[in-house]
């Protein structure tokens, strides 16, 4: 995997997409509070195909906004959602990242819809025009989106954007959905987790909804097949035997 | 990293000051977090008479400051180029102009 050591925004989502044979692991949130759990489906990409379009936004004068809603086939909100997935299709997903052009056009996701994608720790959720917790040009230009823009889809997932237009003139902003459709086995197997946990098996973490308290749902071929972590799978995974303090671990 | 976004500031500029605001439609006042920066200015003067356009900056309705611009009887002057702004604009402000006679003003900014 072309990744580097730390966590960086800029890379380009091409650096990041997934070849055959790759492992990763999707990260959905149980509890977040005071304890925290986490689910989490193990895959192997098994087949890429690369995804790319261009979606065009309506005109937005300066500061005007567009409140979350889906990219409709006919426009925001209208006829088919763009990431429609096919409840045929269970182990297909999308990953790909959104460049935005103009540079100063805001975007901001909700993923799962309803639940805004944020890093802070904020007991409101983020609306369309705060200044936190929205991707622009200048963190993922549309020639090359970025990291930071990273998005998962699959079926039964959901997405939904809301816009304001921070340039100083009208503009017609426009989206490139750039990344790749992979087909997936589900690795249920508990002996490979375990060793996927413990940095044995490469396995790339993806999770999903930022750091949100999600409520997700995934297709019923996935149900059973995933696995509760909590902060004692952890520490067995690095060779401790949770015999020290164990405040904030959680279960 | 994508580049910054042109526009263009277009007006009949007279002997009335008028607001020089981007083309289509956008804001006449420099936002608080930008720098309007003038890269590049056309004015045509198709009368037979020596006429001056000047552009005013203004702050909060008070004159800042102004630049006097010299053209030719049934010419076109062309002043600066795409890379080194020869005007900038600062946050808060907005730019007017106003001139001895009709011109017809272009001129191609940035907000950065």
């Amino acid at each position: 995997m072309s990744e580097s050591t730390y966590y960086d925004w800029m890379a380009p989502i091409r650096s990041i997409i997934l070849k055959e044979n790759m492992n990763f692991a999707l990260v959905f949130p149980k509890e977040v509070r005071k304890k925290m759990v986490f689910e989490l489906y193990l895959f192997r990409v098994a087949r890429v195909y690369p995804i790319d379009r261009t979606y065009v936004l309506p005109e937005l004068a300066p500061d005007e906004r567009i409140d979350f809603s889906y990219l409709g086939e006919s426009g925001i909100g209208i006829g088919t959602d763009v990431f429609a997935m096919s409840e045929e299709r269970p182990f297909r997903l999308l990953h790909f990242g959104i460049g935005v052009h103009p540079s100063n056009v805001r975007v901001y996701k909700q993923q799962p819809t309803g639940f805004v994608v944020t890093g802070w720790s904020r007991r409101i959720p983020s609306t369309v025009g705060d200044p936190i917790d929205y991707i622009d040009g200048n963190l993922s230009p549309f020639r090359e989106p970025t990291r930071a823009s990273e998005t998962i889809m699959w079926y039964k997932g959901s997405v939904a954007f809301g816009f304001v237009n921070k340039e100083s003139i009208t503009v017609r902003p426009k989206l490139r959905i750039l990344g790749a459709g992979y087909d997936v086995w589900l690795i249920p197997d508990q002996s490979v987790f375990d060793k996927v946990l413990k940095g044995i098996i490469p396995c790339r973490f993806i999770s999903v909804g930022g750091l949100s308290e999600i409520q997700y749902t995934v297709p019923d071929d996935w149900i059973g097949m995933g696995f509760t972590v909590a902060g004692q799978d952890v520490v067995r995974a690095m060779g401790g035997t949770m015999g020290g303090r164990v405040v904030g671990i959680g279960r | 990293m994508e580049g910054k976004l042109y526009f263009n500031m277009v007006a009949n500029v007279g002997t009335d000051e008028v607001t020089l605001i981007p083309y289509p439609n956008g804001l006449a006042k420099v936002p608080d977090d930008r720098y309007r920066y003038v890269y590049t200015i056309v004015v045509s003067n198709t009368s037979t008479d020596l006429q001056t356009i000047t552009l005013r900056i203004y702050r909060d309705g008070s004159l800042e400051n102004e630049v006097p611009i010299v053209v030719q009887p049934q010419s076109t002057i062309q002043i600066g180029g795409r890379t080194i702004p020869i005007l900038m604009v600062p946050p808060g402000r907005i730019l007017k102009a106003v001139a001895t006679g009709s011109v017809v003003l272009v001129a191609l900014v940035a907000d950065e």
